[in-house]
């Protein structure tokens, strides 16, 4: 705040930089926050929305000041991936009922990656519910607590009735390189789904 | 007004409210203790006189921050039975006199607005513009702040969580610094349409691949 001006010779940030989103989701402390430090630049920040409990994201607070409001909270990580190109990780924030924020999140969003811990599957279902209802791509990461894949990732399928067209990958949200595999394999997802639709 | 301190709006019209007070009533610069024990027959007067009426309405409303008894002795049925005016009038006062000062809730820095202009999502990038430099100090407090802090392109989620406000803030206030050109709003993957075109995910696909 107390930086002195720049000088006015300095070239200006280039205005074509562009960014991208992913989302990421699963149930409270299955990962979500690891998972997007593990590849971000930067330590994940966490941004704050403040809301009404009832609103769908389209009150206007200040005609309604005696109504309750809340506080959303989510964390996001940022990944320079060109000069002029940036991918930011937005983790959901963990209470089911903000839809409005994932509203917020999920558009205009590459896709989405569903982090499972396998030993609490029903937490994910909301979001995987909520995704499919958007029409927003995702693939489902089933993280491994203490490095150790508990079940079969068929057996978490049938388990979880998630159709077969919906990769299912293995990673470990601490281990950078197992992030960046989980999103690569998000990303050409969402490039099949996108083609296949436009190939319909 | 809507940029001065709160003191400094206050002063201003502290006099000619209490002008109006002395001009409708004796004892509004009585002190306290007087005014408690001649609050009922004060108000029994008010409430008859058909001149008195608006005037305890507005002062309770402004000054009850310094004199705490002048929102109980003041706003008595006189205020409630003949002057609903006065009080609307000066109520838009009190939000929209924010200071910048770190203790201003956040909302007044928008002055209660929570939309803006611009479609900005929580990923958009946006960056100081050249004009934006130029006029770094000649930009309103809080401008200044993300001009500062969007020397390098920024997404709108970085600068509420850097400046700690809330989204809603960022994204006003961003909308109102593009409006003045000082920043400039980046595309977004989705600016084009909904969804982000297959071009800008292969990018994306073989940056990851080279991380």
């Amino acid at each position: 705040m107390t930086r002195p001006p720049q000088p006015a010779a300095r070239p200006g940030p280039s205005p074509t930089t562009i960014s991208a989103k992913i989302v990421v989701a699963g149930g409270f402390g299955v990962g979500k926050t690891t998972f997007v430090g593990s590849v971000s630049e930067i330590d994940p920040l966490t941004t704050e929305a403040v809301m009404t409990e009832a609103s769908a994201g389209h009150d206007d607070l200040s005609a309604t000041p005696n109504k309750k409001t809340t506080t959303v909270a989510m964390d996001f990580g940022r990944v320079s991936l060109d000069s002029d190109l940036i991918l930011y990780l937005f983790g959901t924030p963990g209470q089911h009922r903000f839809w409005f924020m994932w509203d917020d999140l999920v558009r205009g969003a590459i896709g989405a990656v569903v982090l499972v811990d396998t030993r609490r599957l029903a937490d994910c279902f909301s979001a995987i519910d909520f995704f499919e209802d958007r029409g927003l791509p995702y693939v489902v990461g089933l993280n491994a607590f203490d490095g150790l894949q508990q079940h079969r990732v068929e057996d978490v399928r049938e388990a979880m009735s998630i159709d077969p067209s919906i990769p299912i990958v293995t990673c470990d949200a601490r281990h950078r390189e197992s992030t960046k595999q989980t999103l690569i394999a998000l990303v050409q997802h969402a490039m099949a789904a996108r083609m296949a639709a436009g190939a319909r | 007004m809507t940029s001065g301190p709160d003191d400094a709006s206050r002063r201003q019209q502290e006099p000619t409210f209490a002008d109006v007070m002395n001009g409708f009533s004796l004892d509004a610069k009585r002190p306290r203790k007087r005014r408690l024990w001649g609050r009922k027959r004060d108000e029994e007067e008010q409430a008859g006189s058909p001149a008195a009426p608006p005037t305890p309405p507005p002062f309770p409303a402004t000054s009850s921050a310094h004199t705490g008894d002048t929102g109980f002795a003041g706003s008595g049925y006189g205020g409630y039975a003949t002057g609903p005016i006065e009080p609307v009038r000066d109520e838009p006062v009190l939000p929209a006199a924010p200071s910048g000062a770190a203790a201003v809730r956040p909302y007044a820095w928008t002055r209660g607005r929570t939309k803006s202009g611009f479609d900005l999502a929580i990923e958009t990038l946006v960056s100081t513009s050249r004009q934006g430099r130029e006029q770094l100090g000649l930009l309103q407090m809080e401008h200044r702040s993300v001009a500062d802090l969007c020397d390098q392109p920024r997404s709108v989620a970085e600068v509420a969580a850097l400046l700690s406000i809330p989204l809603g803030v960022a994204r006003v206030l961003l909308g109102d610094m593009a409006g003045l050109g000082v920043v400039t709003v980046h595309q977004t993957a989705s600016s084009t349409g909904k969804e982000p075109d297959l071009a800008l995910m292969e990018r994306v696909l073989s940056g990851l691949r080279r991380l």
